[in-house]
C-alpha cells in the first residue's frame, strides 16, 4: 500500500446525488443507505467503472476457463511446438469473398531457408498455411475430457478448429493440421492460450485468499493493539515493528525453500504461497488499523455502548468493526494489485507457483531468454493479463477511496 | 541532535538481534544442513566431517550454532593452523583458489561450499564488485527518480486536471501496474529485436559489462600485469567505465519507473494537501508571487511526508533491483542471492537476510535523521 493519490471530489456531488430523493413523487425523504450513497460517488469515476468491468470480465473467464479454452493446459502437443498465435489467421471470409464463417487453414511446419545461401537452415522451422486444408471453427465441440467448474465431467468445450469434410476422432485430433492456439504454443507444444486462462485462475485467487488471512491477523493484532492500549498495545506493535524491518522479497524467497524442501503437493504448495505471502503483509495492515482503533475507541458510542455493560468482544465485533468496515475494503482493494506483483514475482524468479498449476508469472519465465524474446513473443501475452489485471484493481481502488471518503483529499493515511 | 542519532542508533541493535535470529531460525528449520551432502562425498574423510561439524558446532544445539554464528560475525572466529597435518589435504585441493575454508576473514559469515568462497565473497563478489554495482544502481535509482517525479508531481498538482495532469496521472497509473520483470523484457524486446543494438551499434544488452571487459583492471597499476586501487582517477580504464555506464542506465531506468510512478502520486496528493492550507491562502493575500507560494511555502511542507518514507523505498529498490538482475543477468549482491536461493546455498541465504535486513534497517535510520534535520517540527528530545 504504498500509494496515495490525491483525486478531487467534487464539493457538491453528495448533495446533488441526495437531492433527488427528496423530490421523489411520494414526497417522502427515503432513508439512504451507506452503500448506496458510495456507489453513486463510485459511479462518476469513470476509470473506476472501468477498473470493476475488466476484473469481472477476466473473473468470469477465468472462472470458465477450461470451457473456454479448446485445448488441456497440462498437455503437450509435440507436434507444434512454437507455433506462433493463430488469433490473427483466423478468417471469416473465403478466397473468393464469400463469408462462411470463422475458418483458420490447417498449419504445416516448413524449414526455414536462409537468404544468403539458399539452403534450409538447420532446426529453423516456421509455421505456414496450408490452404488446401480448410478448417471451420466449431462451437461447443467435443474435445478432452475436463471437469466443469471443477464438479461435473465433460468434453464439450466453447470453441475448436476441426477438419472440413473428415471426422477425426478426439484421440486422434493432435495429429490433425486443423489446430487453434490463440496465442502460439511453446516448446512441448503447450497452448499458451488455454494456459493463461487457466493461469489466471492462481493469480486471481491468491490476492483475496492472502487479503482474507492477512486482514484477519492484521485486524485481530491491530484490534487489539488499539483498543486495549497499553502494555498489549507495545509488545504487539515491537511484534509489527520487526515484521517489517524484514527484507520482504529476501524473506518470500527464503521462505519458499522451505516449502520446496518438504516435496509437497502441488495445491499445498499453492496453499503454501498463500500462507507466506500473507505472513509478510500483515504487519503494514496492522498498524494502520491499530491507528484507526484508537481513534474509535474515545468516541462517544462507544463509551455508551462500555456504559450499558457491552462485552469487549461486543464492542470490537459490532460497534467498532463496522464503522472501518468501509475502510478496510479500500485497503483490500489496494493491497490485491500489489499481491498479485508479489506472486508474480515469486513465479517469475522460479520459487512460487510450479508446474502444473501454472500462474500467469510462470507463464512469462519462458520469455527469459533473449532469444525467445526475439523469436517468440507471444510468450509474452499473460503478462498483459498482469498488467492489465493490476491496472483494472488500482483504477477501482483509487475510486473506492474517493467514493468511501469523501473528505479526504489523500485517501489512506499511512503512518510510519 | 547528536543524542537523537545515537538514541536512534542503539534502539537498532535489538532490532538487528532480532532480525538476524529470525534470520538463523529460518535457515535452521530447512532440512539439512551444508555438511550433510558431503557425507556423500568420496574424497571426505569422516575425521574431515566430523571436523567441519564441530567448527561450525552443527553436533550442538541450536543456540550453540547461533552463538558461534554470531561470535564470526561481531567478533572473531577460532584459527585453525592452515599447516596442521591432521588437516585432510583432499580439502586444499578442492577449494577454488587453495584457501583453506576455516581461515577468518571478519565478519566471518560462513562459508559457501556450493560455491567454496567464503559467504561474504560469494554475496559480495571476490572483491567486494557486487557490493559496490548494488549500491551504485541503488543510489543512481534513488537519485533519478527524485529528479524526476518531484518536479512532475509539483507540475501536477499546480496544473491540476489539466491535459499534462491526467496524462502523468494515467502514466503513474500504468507505471505502478508494470512489474519490474515485465518492464525488464519489455526493454530487452526493444533492444534486441526492434533496434537490433547488438547486431547494428555493437552494443550489448543486459549484464553490466560486456565480455572483454569483465577481467579488465578498473585502474592500471604501475606495472603492466597490475591493476592500480579503484580510487586512482588518473589512470583509469575509461573504456570499462563508459562500457559500465552503457550498461547502467537500463536498471536504473526500469527500476525508477515504478518508483517514479508512486512517487509523482505522493508529491502530488502532498501538495494539494498543503496547497489547500490557510497559511497558503494568506501568504497569496500578502501578494506573494506564485512561485514563491508555491516552492517556498508549499513544497518546504509537503516534501517532509516523502522524507519519512524513504527509509522504506531503499528496500523496495533493493527488490526491484532483484527482479531486474535476473532478467538482464547483472552482477549484483541479489543476483548473488538468488543464486543462492536456487543453490539452497545456506550460509549465503543467511548473509543476504542479513544483509538485506541492515540496509533496511539503515535505510529508516537515515531518513529519520534527514527527517528531523530537515522538518523542525519534528521533536527529538
Amino acid at each position: 500500500m504504498n500509494e496515495r493519490t490525491t483525486i478531487q471530489q467534487n464539493k457538491d456531488e453528495p448533495e446533488l446525488s441526495l437531492r433527488s430523493d427528496l423530490s421523489s413523487d411520494r414526497g417522502i425523504v427515503e432513508p439512504v443507505s451507506q452503500g448506496k450513497l458510495i456507489w453513486r460517488r463510485f459511479k462518476h469515476h469513470k476509470l473506476g467503472l472501468i477498473g470493476l468491468f475488466v476484473i469481472a470480465l477476466i473473473t468470469l473467464v477465468v472462472l470458465f476457463a477450461d470451457f473456454l479454452s479448446p485445448y488441456d493446459y497440462s498437455r503437450g502437443h509435440k507436434n507444434f511446438s512454437y507455433v506462433p498465435p493463430m488469433l490473427g489467421r483466423i478468417h471469416l471470409f473465403d478466397q473468393d469473398g464469400h463469408f462462411v464463417g470463422p475458418f483458420v487453414y490447417g498449419i504445416n511446419q516448413v524449414q526455414v531457408i536462409d537468404p544468403i545461401s539458399g539452403r534450409p537452415r538447420p532446426g529453423v522451422y516456421a509455421w505456414e498455411n496450408d490452404p488446401q486444408v480448410k478448417c471451420p471453427i466449431h462451437f461447443f465441440p467435443q474435445g478432452e475430457d475436463y471437469r466443469f467448474l471443477g464438479l461435473v465431467k465433460t468434453s464439450t468445450r466453447l470453441f475448436g478448429a476441426r477438419e472440413e469434410g473428415r471426422v477425426v476422432p478426439i484421440d486422434q485430433l493432435e495429429g490433425s493440421p486443423c489446430q487453434l492456439f490463440m496465442f502460439g504454443t511453446d516448446k512441448q507444444g503447450y497452448d499458451v492460450y488455454s494456459m493463461t486462462l487457466m493461469g489466471g485462475r492462481v493469480s486471481l485467487s491468491i490476492g483475496p485468499l492472502v487479503i482474507l488471512a492477512a486482514f484477519f491477523v492484521g485486524i485481530l493484532m491491530g484490534g487489539i493493539s488499539g483498543y486495549y492500549g497499553g502494555a498489549v498495545d507495545t509488545l504487539i506493535q515491537r511484534i509489527v515493528e520487526i515484521f517489517m524491518s524484514l527484507p520482504r522479497l529476501a524473506l518470500l524467497l527464503a521462505l519458499s525453500l522451505i516449502l520446496s524442501a518438504y516435496k509437497v503437493e502441488p495445491i499445498t504448495r499453492y496453499w503454501g504461497i498463500v500462507g507466506i505471502i500473507a505472513l509478510v503483509s500483515w504487519a503494514p495492515l496492522a498498524r494502520v488499523i491499530r491507528g484507526q482503533f484508537l481513534a474509535l475507541r474515545e468516541e462517544e458510542f462507544v463509551t455508551a455502548a462500555k456504559a450499558v455493560g457491552t462485552g469487549d468482544l461486543r464492542v470490537i465485533l459490532r460497534h467498532i468493526l463496522p464503522n472501518i468496515t468501509s475502510y478496510v475494503v479500500v485497503a483490500a482493494t489496494l493491497t490485491i494489485p500489489n499481491v498479485i506483483i508479489l506472486e508474480s514475482i515469486l513465479s517469475f524468479l522460479g520459487f512460487g507457483i510450479r508446474f502444473p498449476m501454472v500462474s500467469w508469472g510462470l507463464l512469462v519465465q519462458a520469455a527469459n531468454h533473449q532469444s525467445d524474446l526475439q523469436f517468440h513473443p507471444w510468450f509474452l501475452i499473460p503478462a498483459i493479463f498482469i498488467v492489465l489485471t493490476v491496472l483494472a484493481f488500482n483504477f477501482m481502488g483509487d475510486a473506492l477511496r474517493d467514493a468511501v471518503d469523501p473528505f479526504t483529499v489523500t485517501g489512506i493515511k499511512q503512518d510510519k | 541532535m547528536g543524542n537523537f542519532i545515537l538514541r536512534r542508533v542503539l534502539y537498532m541493535i535489538p532490532l538487528l538481534w532480532i532480525v538476524s535470529v529470525l534470520a538463523f531460525l529460518l535457515i535452521w528449520i530447512q532440512p539439512g544442513d551444508f555438511v550433510s551432502s558431503f557425507k556423500l562425498n568420496p574424497n571426505f574423510s569422516k575425521a574431515f566431517i566430523a571436523q567441519l561439524e564441530k567448527f561450525y558446532g552443527l553436533d550442538q544445539p541450536v543456540y550453540v550454532q547461533y552463538a558461534l554464528w554470531l561470535k564470526g560475525i561481531v567478533c572473531c572466529t577460532d584459527v585453525i593452523d592452515e599447516k596442521d597435518p591432521s588437516n585432510p589435504v583432499a580439502w586444499k585441493v578442492w577449494s577454488v583458489d587453495g584457501t583453506f575454508p576455516f581461515v577468518h576473514y571478519n565478519p566471518y559469515l560462513g562459508y559457501s561450499f556450493e560455491q567454496r568462497l567464503p559467504a561474504s565473497q560469494a554475496l559480495f563478489g571476490i572483491n567486494g564488485e557486487a557490493l559496490a554495482f548494488t549500491l551504485i544502481i541503488t543510489v543512481t535509482t534513488l537519485f533519478f527518480s527524485w529528479l524526476i517525479a518531484i518536479p512532475i508531481g509539483i507540475y501536477s498538482a499546480t496544473h491540476k486536471y489539466s491535459f499534462a495532469d491526467h496524462f502523468f496521472n494515467f502514466f503513474s497509473f500504468l507505471g505502478l501496474s508494470l512489474p519490474n520483470f515485465v518492464l525488464a523484457m519489455l526493454f530487452l524486446m526493444l533492444m534486441v529485436s526492434v533496434l537490433q543494438v547488438g547486431a547494428r551499434f555493437g552494443l550489448g544488452v543486459g549484464k553490466l559489462l560486456d565480455n572483454e571487459f569483465l577481467t579488465a583492471c578498473w585502474s592500471f597499476g604501475k606495472a603492466a600485469a597490475q591493476c592500480g586501487p579503484w580510487w586512482d582517477l588518473f589512470h583509469y580504464n575509461w573504456p570499462k567505465v563508459v562500457n559500465f555506464l552503457w550498461h547502467l542506465w537500463p536498471p536504473v531506468l526500469i527500476v525508477g519507473t515504478a518508483n517514479i510512478a508512486s512517487l509523482v502520486r505522493y508529491m502530488r496528493g502532498n501538495l494539494l494537501d498543503v496547497l489547500g492550507e490557510p497559511y497558503v491562502q494568506t501568504a497569496r493575500a500578502k501578494g506573494l508571487t506564485e512561485r514563491i507560494v508555491v516552492y517556498k511555502h508549499a513544497v518546504r511542507n509537503a516534501i517532509n511526508p516523502l522524507i519519512s518514507l524513504l527509509g522504506f523505498w531503499i528496500p523496495l529498490t533493493f527488490e526491484g533491483i532483484l527482479v531486474v538482475a535476473y532478467v538482464l543477468d547483472l552482477h549484483v549482491v541479489e543476483a548473488n542471492f538468488w543464486r543462492a536461493i536456487s543453490n539452497e546455498d545456506q550460509p549465503v541465504i543467511l548473509a543476504g537476510l542479513l544483509f538485506f535486513g541492515v540496509i533496511l534497517l539503515l535505510g529508516n535510520l537515515f531518513s529519520d535523521i534527514l527527517l528531523v534535520m530537515v522538518d523542525p517540527k519534528i521533536r527529538y528530545e
